[in-house]
């Protein structure tokens, strides 16, 4: 390929790229000049709302449980955010919390063991037989 | 030390406890902790009193693991295709893992997941460098074009910038053409991916059920436009011209170098080469990339 085009082969490859900058830029003036004013509504989508605590909505304390009435147990409703992520409310205290199932080693178990690349490979094995397809041996240790 | 002090030093002690990754007996016993108020498993339950049914530390517990909880949920939103790919149980393994490893220090949350590419990179399972990419590379792909998709929508963008117009390309003379710099958007990055991630994050997106692609190497441009995070695929030629403007070689320099970049042995119509150039600048310019030019 080195060798392929001399110099002046190379002046008209720039002189196309020239071209497609001209051809790009009127496109985007045309655009420019139909696109409306800048909409403040769009602040209201910004990403934020997933990422601080306190935007998300609190729902409350549902009073039913130990888990509740902290706030950390009531979760945002869902909603849109970085125009894809959902603020998926997981609940504090796992699935149960009504039964009291915050403890230690409980659902939000606190420290937990360091074996989650073990685990993903399981949950990828058996993935990966559910769609018919061939794994290669697991990596090291 | 009157009430309002009290109270801070009980805050503060509280903070120590619940927010401790090694969990709340570690918290109290923790320096942090002990500074404020010294407390073993024997005193804490005159401090912090039992209920019905909790001892004093599993009440504590309610308030650390939903500390951790909330935290998880953060990342889970900072990453729900891997999330997606790894399910709900299994990446909030990973998450917890990863907030004992590097625990919140911010006062923002937008700062929580900095590290958590770097997490996956370090705590990968080992490979041969000749092997082909594997699983664990799939998901530390879709834990990066994530995050890079959150810091560019996070990031400055070109909203309120003026484009090229063809008016500035027309006033530079043809004979400097060849030498023009290119300055890029703000929020434009260009980056190399093992696996097609943008499709499955695409998919799952659309609520689809994408299977775990096979390795195939992945060109991608990705930027913000009218608030917006957009990515394009490339071609290797076309990712090798951009990375060689984007590292301020002039225009004729990077044509150059990206055509010699291809494999050897490869050929080319001129005519073919040319039309693509014009098309492939016609719509990156059209596209916002290209924030401003220099000439030599």
């Amino acid at each position: 390929m080195k060798s392929q085009f001399n110099r002046r082969d190379f002046n008209k490859l720039t002189a196309a790229a020239m071209g497609g900058l001209v051809t790009g830029s009127l496109a985007t003036g045309a655009s420019a000049a139909d696109k409306p004013k800048h909409d403040p509504k769009l602040l209201l989508k910004e990403p934020h709302v997933c990422r601080g605590l306190n935007v998300c909505k609190s729902k409350g304390a549902d009073k039913k449980n130990a888990c509740a009435g902290m706030g950390a147990c009531a979760t945002a409703e869902k909603h849109e955010c970085h125009t894809h992520n959902k603020c998926k409310g997981q609940g504090g205290c796992g699935d149960y919390p009504g039964q009291n199932a915050c403890k230690e080693q409980g659902e939000c178990a606190v420290p937990l063991g360091k074996k989650a690349w073990a685990k993903a490979r399981k949950s990828f094995e058996a993935e990966m037989k559910k769609a018919g397809k061939k794994v290669g041996p697991a990596p090291k240790k | 030390m009157t009430a309002e002090q009290k109270l801070s030093v009980v805050q503060r002690w509280m903070q120590a406890v619940i927010t401790n990754p090694e969990g709340i007996v570690d918290g109290v016993a923790s320096e942090v902790a002990q500074q404020e108020i010294a407390l073993d498993s024997t005193t804490i339950e005159s401090f912090i009193l039992p209920s019905k049914n909790c001892s004093s530390i599993e009440r504590l517990s309610v308030y650390g693991n939903a500390y951790f909880a909330r935290l998880i949920e953060c990342l889970a939103g900072e990453f729900p295709t891997l999330e997606h790919a790894l399910g709900e149980e299994l990446f909030g393994d990973f998450a917890l893992t990863y907030l004992q490893d590097y625990p919140s220090t911010s006062y923002t949350l937008g700062n929580l997941a900095n590290h958590f590419v770097n997490f996956l990179v370090k705590s990968r399972p080992p490979r041969d460098a000749e092997e082909e990419p594997q699983w664990p590379d799939f998901l530390i792909d879709l834990s990066r074009i994530e995050s890079i998709y959150s810091v560019i929508f996070d990031g400055p963008g070109e909203e309120n910038f003026e484009l090229i117009s063809a008016v500035d390309l027309q006033q530079i003379p043809t004979e400097k053409w060849g030498g023009i710099r290119f300055n890029f958007a703000d929020s434009y990055r260009l980056e190399l991916f093992d696996f097609p991630v943008h499709e499955y994050v695409t998919a799952v997106r659309k609520e689809e059920s994408p299977e775990v692609p096979s390795p195939q190497k992945t060109w991608l441009a990705i930027s913000r436009r009218d608030f917006i995070v957009r990515r394009q695929s490339l071609s290797q030629l076309q990712f090798n011209l951009l990375k060689a403007l984007v590292e301020g070689a002039t225009l004729s320099e990077s044509i150059e170098q990206s055509l010699q970049a291809v494999a050897h042995g490869e050929t080319a119509e001129f005519d073919e080469i040319a039309t693509n150039l014009q098309s492939w600048f016609a719509n990156w310019t059209a596209a916002g990339w290209f924030h401003s030019l220099q000439c030599e």
